[in-house]
């Protein structure tokens, strides 16, 4: 729009809103004011008509006056020249000259009063030819005085009437002059009462021509104001938008910038409007955007810029251009899709860990919709189905790849788990495939809920365990396997071991046999108890690793086994000359543990510091409690135990390095035994030991009436007697 | 003695420990009879049921649980005591035979002749 940028402001709106009341003004101002020039030809034309008339009326009366008056005169004269009265002749010869000197004085008015050099000359034609006849007259009037009546009548026929019809002839002259003049000045008057209405025609036409016009400029004046309005609307609404917006003109200037552009570029409308696009911003002019616009210009389509991008400020920005070829020039929308392009990488990014995923996963996943068909599943999936792209699978159901029995296994649990909302996870199921092999998987399956939560299928992850289950078979049976053996092997053993056993106490038991053969006897005898303790510690070992070694916790004091315990190896500790000292903090309480076996942890720990200390030692046996456990210890002055050889000293078959310094003898079986029982029972030991300083061993146990995993079976049942323990 | 009338019956597959045991149970005074296997006890129940019975477990033809069994279901030999005497020590034995009610439960190897000698004796005197 061009702008009348000279008009201030308030002008320029007022002009606009109130186009047609100035319209209508300024035509009445012509209209009055030819209409007042049209009314004033008219009056003055008029007036001088009027004038005209009233001189014309002057003149006429004037001669009519005239006329009237020399008549009289006449009249006046002839009667007194037919009168024979005396009185009469003086009183018409009164009137005649009164007569006279009327006629004389309204001459000199008309001569006065006459405009145009005829009537002036007609009148002294009129003046003379009127003195002329009063000579006449006067002649006959002094016949006539004279009594000379023949005279005078001869006279007045001869000279008197014919000067009295020149008199005549003049005033009918003049009369007809005034005429004549009156219609000459009628026709100005007509003519310029004509001249008059042509200028009011005019005047008119110039009115009904403004009328039109106002009109029209008042429509126009209508138009432009909603134009107007639908401008300022256009002009809110592209300020109001979120969207950068700005208009080059054909010359690629800037016309327009809106709201959003300024606050997008911080660019001020002010510095940019007027100015080309890469002076407003230059850093448009790196990008492809001049050149996306040149073109769309030039093609007359529009483009869009998805993604251009931009050094802002701060950071690199991404911004999408729309670009709408416009009357040579273009309208450009531009948009901040930073966030957008971010959302939009970090959706592509998703998708693709997705793929990622299911491209790779090695586990088997799928998709199902609510009639459990497959709608997606992964690359392993397919694989998995014998498929060898995965949208092979799609459609189908378990029906199409598995036995009938197990698809309708599938299909109840999927309507389980759709009904329910509840996932199925770890399930192992054993999968049958048409041709007869069977696979084990491990199955998570979990209701599919579109966005708004509602279920739509089910979707699951499978975990191939088909050889982790051979393996735990192998496993299971190998165990089995070993279980069997070390019974079998324990039976074996142990038969003839009391066979051995039995046929010495026979053999001690026969009479006469002399003392050596008797020793040799006893000898045997404990080497074949030994034996059987060995074979017995190892069955109780192999027993609690496998857990089939019940155990039977009761209430037990701890302090009475203790003493029980150092009542059976009195004299061991009498033969090695021990001091030993058993400390008990009061009020113990019992703990929770098989008797039996308890016996053997405290045998065992008490045999090995008498065993382990030089004779003469110091034996220390300490028990307390504490948050509901009871601590018992044991330390000796003994040979103590290497610092390395203490991480393994509750191993199967460990024994320290430094152990043949007081026997050889021992399995290494008694510390493991000591540790697998008391970690049966709930409880745990761990031992503190310097080297030729001494050891203490320690262990827990729950006090009270705090279980360990009970059982129903006799205490006959647990492995027959007490075991007599090995000391070694 | 007041046991000589009394009959134990030793069922004992291993000859060394069939001796052994005989032998001592002789000597401390009982009336002990002996059977190799299973089978072999069945008949000799039969046929003069004992006052004791001293079983073993794992043995040729007929298991001494089959033989508990069988005497167990058996109106005229339920009553007689039965002390089991094995070597082995497998769990689902040891609940069998505890379901169907014996005596006593001993590990040869961890018993010497003079403790079975008591056992046995309180067994027929109790």
């Amino acid at each position: 729009m061009s702008e009348k940028s000279w008009l201030p402001g308030t002008l320029k709106r007022l002009y606009r809103q109130h186009t047609a009341v100035l319209s209508f003004v300024l035509i009445g101002v012509v209209v009055v004011t030819v209409g007042a020039f049209v009314i004033r030809d008219l009056r003055r034309a008029s007036q001088e008509t009027w004038e005209m008339h009233l001189e014309l009326l002057g003149g006429l009366d004037r001669i009519a006056e005239l006329e009237y008056q020399t008549q009289e005169a006449r009249r006046s004269m002839l009667y007194s020249l037919t009168t024979h009265d005396a009185n009469l002749q003086v009183q018409y010869a009164d009137e005649s000259q009164s007569a006279d000197k009327r006629v004389a004085e309204l001459l000199e008015e008309h001569l006065r009063l006459a405009k145009s050099s005829d009537a002036v000359e007609m009148g002294r034609v009129f003046e003379r030819d009127w003195e002329a006849y009063l000579k006449i007259r006067d002649s006959v009037v002094g016949s006539i005085l004279e009594g000379n009546v023949q005279e005078a009548v001869q006279r007045d026929l001869g000279e008197g009437v014919p000067a009295f019809n020149r008199i005549r002839d003049d005033l009918q002259q003049i009369h007809e002059l005034y005429k004549r003049q009156s219609e000459g000045r009628m026709a100005l008057v007509r003519a310029a009462f004509n001249q008059s209405l042509v200028k009011l025609g005019v005047v008119l036409a110039l009115t009904i021509l403004f009328a039109a016009l106002a009109a029209r400029q008042v429509q126009r004046g209508q138009m432009l104001g909603s134009v107007q309005r639908s401008e300022t609307r256009l002009r809110e609404v592209i300020e109001s938008i979120n969207e950068g917006m700005f208009v080059l003109d054909r010359n690629g200037r800037l016309e327009m910038w809106n709201g959003a552009a300024e606050r997008s570029s911080g660019q001020p409308r002010n510095g940019v409007v007027g100015l080309p696009l890469s002076e407003a911003l230059p850093q448009l002019a790196q990008t492809e955007v001049p050149g996306a616009i040149e073109e769309s210009v030039r093609e007359g389509r529009a483009l869009v810029l998805d993604e251009v991008s931009f050094s802002g400020e701060q950071a690199q920005r991404s911004l999408e251009f729309r670009i709408f070829p416009m009357d040579g020039g273009a309208t450009v929308f531009f948009n901040d899709v930073t966030e957008r392009k971010k959302a939009k990488e970090a959706l592509l990014y998703e998708k693709h860990l997705l793929r990622t995923l299911m491209d790779n996963v090695p586990d088997p996943i799928h998709f199902k919709d609510s009639a459990g068909r497959f709608t997606r599943v992964n690359s392993a999936q397919a694989r998995f189905l014998g498929a060898d792209q995965p949208i092979k699978a799609i459609g189908k159901t378990n029906f199409d790849f598995f036995s009938s029995e197990d698809a309708q296994q599938a299909v109840a649990e999927e309507e389980q788990i759709m009904g329910s909302g509840q996932a199925l996870e770890g399930k192992e199921e054993k999968l049958t495939w048409p041709d007869g092999r069977e696979t084990w998987v491990s199955a998570a399956k979990m209701p599919l809920r579109d966005l708004q939560g509602k279920i739509i299928g089910t979707f699951g992850i499978l975990h191939d365990i088909t050889k982790s289950k051979q393996a735990e078979e192998e496993l299971r049976t190998a165990l089995q396997m070993k279980s069997d053996f070390v019974s079998f092997a324990t039976h074996q053993l142990r038969t003839p071991l009391a066979g051995i056993k039995w046929l010495l106490e026979l053999a001690q038991q026969e009479e006469g046999i002399p003392e050596e053969p008797t020793s040799l006897i006893q000898d045997a005898r404990e080497s074949a108890q030994r034996l059987i303790d060995m074979v017995n510690n190892l069955l109780d070992v192999s027993r609690l690793e496998s857990g089939k070694l019940k155990i039977v916790p009761r209430e037990t004091n701890l302090a009475k086994l203790t003493q029980t315990v150092l009542k059976d190896v009195s004299l061991l500790i009498q033969k090695s000359g021990h001091r030993v000292s058993v400390d008990v903090s009061e009020a113990m309480p019992p703990v929770m543990a098989d008797t039996e076996l308890l016996s053997q942890v405290v045998m065992n720990l008490v045999s090995n510091a008498v065993k382990y200390t030089p004779p003469g030692g110091k034996i220390a046996i300490r028990m307390s409690q504490k948050d509901g456990w009871v601590e018992w210890s044991v330390e000796d002055s003994g040979i103590g135990i290497p610092k390395a050889s203490q991480a393994r000293l509750f191993e199967k078959f460990f024994r320290a390095e430094n152990v043949h310094k007081v026997e050889t003898e021992g399995t290494g079986l008694g510390l493991c035994l000591v540790r697998l029982i008391l970690e049966r029972s709930g409880g745990r030991i761990w031992c503190e030991s310097k080297e030729n300083e001494g050891s203490t061993f320690c262990f827990t146990l729950p006090s009270g009436a705090v279980t360990v995993t009970a059982r129903d079976a006799g205490p006959a049942l647990t492995g027959g007697q007490p075991h007599k323990l090995e000391l070694a | 003695m007041a046991s000589d009338q009394k009959r134990v019956l030793l069922v004992e597959d291993d000859k060394f420990l069939r001796r052994a045991c005989e032998k001592s149970l002789r000597q401390q005074g009982f009336n002990v009879a002996t059977a190799v296997d299973g089978e072999e006890a069945l008949r000799a129940i039969q046929a003069e049921p004992p006052d004791l019975i001293l079983l073993d477990i794992l043995m040729p033809k007929v298991t001494g649980t089959e033989v508990l069994r069988a005497l167990k279901s058996d109106e005229r030999t339920r009553a007689i005591p039965v002390l089991i005497l094995t070597n082995s020590s497998k769990e689902s034995d040891v609940r069998e035979i505890e379901k169907l009610g014996v005596a006593g439960y001993r590990v040869k190897a961890n018993l010497s002749l003079e403790e079975l000698g008591t056992e046995v004796r309180h067994l027929l005197e109790g």
